[in-house]
């Protein structure tokens, strides 16, 4: 697929950091993975890291090629502040807004955050169809951008992306 | 009676399940399970609550998709219990069809094998 009708604002930038509670998936091993070359695809979760049953289930779904792995936050940090995913066309994928923040906090210098999905849950207000936030996320979120994180919305790459600004 | 549980993508089960009843009639034991709008954590609580502690196979639309995942999170505790991915009618077909006169592990290769057998390459 074709993305350079892209203004230039709307560019990605690479590696990709996502915020997706559903976590690996279809959009991001088929919508993102396949339709980009991505590679590798990472599922940043301290929780899934410690279950070895989840992080087996993550692993065996994603295709070879896309070089996936389930890894702690400390440990994708590690990885990023040695260069890992520098010329890489990596994916880091995070189940919430905190663990974006505690990642960046880590070392793992990210400029750019993309909210992928966030469902509807009690307490959650609906900001688009597939981004649901609560008063936490929206807290953490401004936090990530008094960092400097420029936070986009944006659940697959050829929907067009929403700044987020609230 | 082994139980179905399909759950997919949008509304392709239910489209699905309405589709093999046109052919078959009215079936029971079998529940239907859309992922939309749903996180995973979501869509295990949905897809368990079809869970009576019987047999039962869950019915994917492809390996990778969160409904998947879902599935395979559930499967570990349950003794009974297989997943086929790539559900369509003829896998369906099969699976209703000779889900009482199988023991289970027969049936689910059987369903896996008549599935692969649906699809077909006719040449010009």
């Amino acid at each position: 697929m074709s993305l350079t009708f892209l203004r230039r604002k709307d560019r990605l930038v690479f590696p990709l950091v996502r915020v997706d509670d559903r976590l690996l998936h279809g959009q991001v091993i088929v919508g993102w993975g396949q339709t980009l070359q991505l590679c590798p695809v990472l599922l940043v979760s301290d929780r899934v890291s410690r279950d070895r049953a989840m992080s087996q289930t993550f692993r065996q779904i994603i295709p070879e090629e896309q070089k996936g792995d389930v890894i702690s936050l400390t440990e994708a940090a590690q990885r990023w502040q040695r260069g890992d995913f520098k010329g890489t066309r990596a994916m880091l994928v995070v189940e919430a807004p905190v663990d974006a923040l505690k990642l960046l906090r880590l070392g793992a210098q990210f400029k750019e955050l993309v909210l992928g999905g966030l469902h509807f849950r009690e307490g959650r207000e609906e900001l688009l169809p597939y981004l649901y936030l609560s008063e936490w996320d929206r807290t953490t979120l401004e936090e990530l951008r008094n960092l400097g994180v420029k936070i986009r919305c944006q659940d697959l790459p050829a929907t067009k992306p929403v700044p987020y600004e609230e | 009676m082994v139980r179905a549980v399909i759950v997919t993508h949008g509304t392709l089960g239910n489209e699905l399940m309405g589709a093999v009843q046109n052919v078959l009639g009215p079936q029971g034991d079998v529940d239907v399970v859309s992922n939309n709008g749903m996180s995973l954590d979501q869509i295990i609580t949905a897809a368990q609550s079809s869970l009576s502690g019987g047999s039962l196979v869950f019915f994917v639309d492809f390996c990778g998709g969160s409904p998947y995942v879902a599935c395979k999170t559930l499967q570990q505790n349950h003794p009974e219990c297989a997943i086929i991915s790539g559900v369509n009618m003829p896998m369906l077909f099969s699976f209703f069809t000779k889900r009482s006169q199988l023991p289970f592990k027969d049936l689910v290769e059987m369903v896996e094998s008549d599935a692969h057998r649906g699809i077909q390459r006719i040449s010009s």
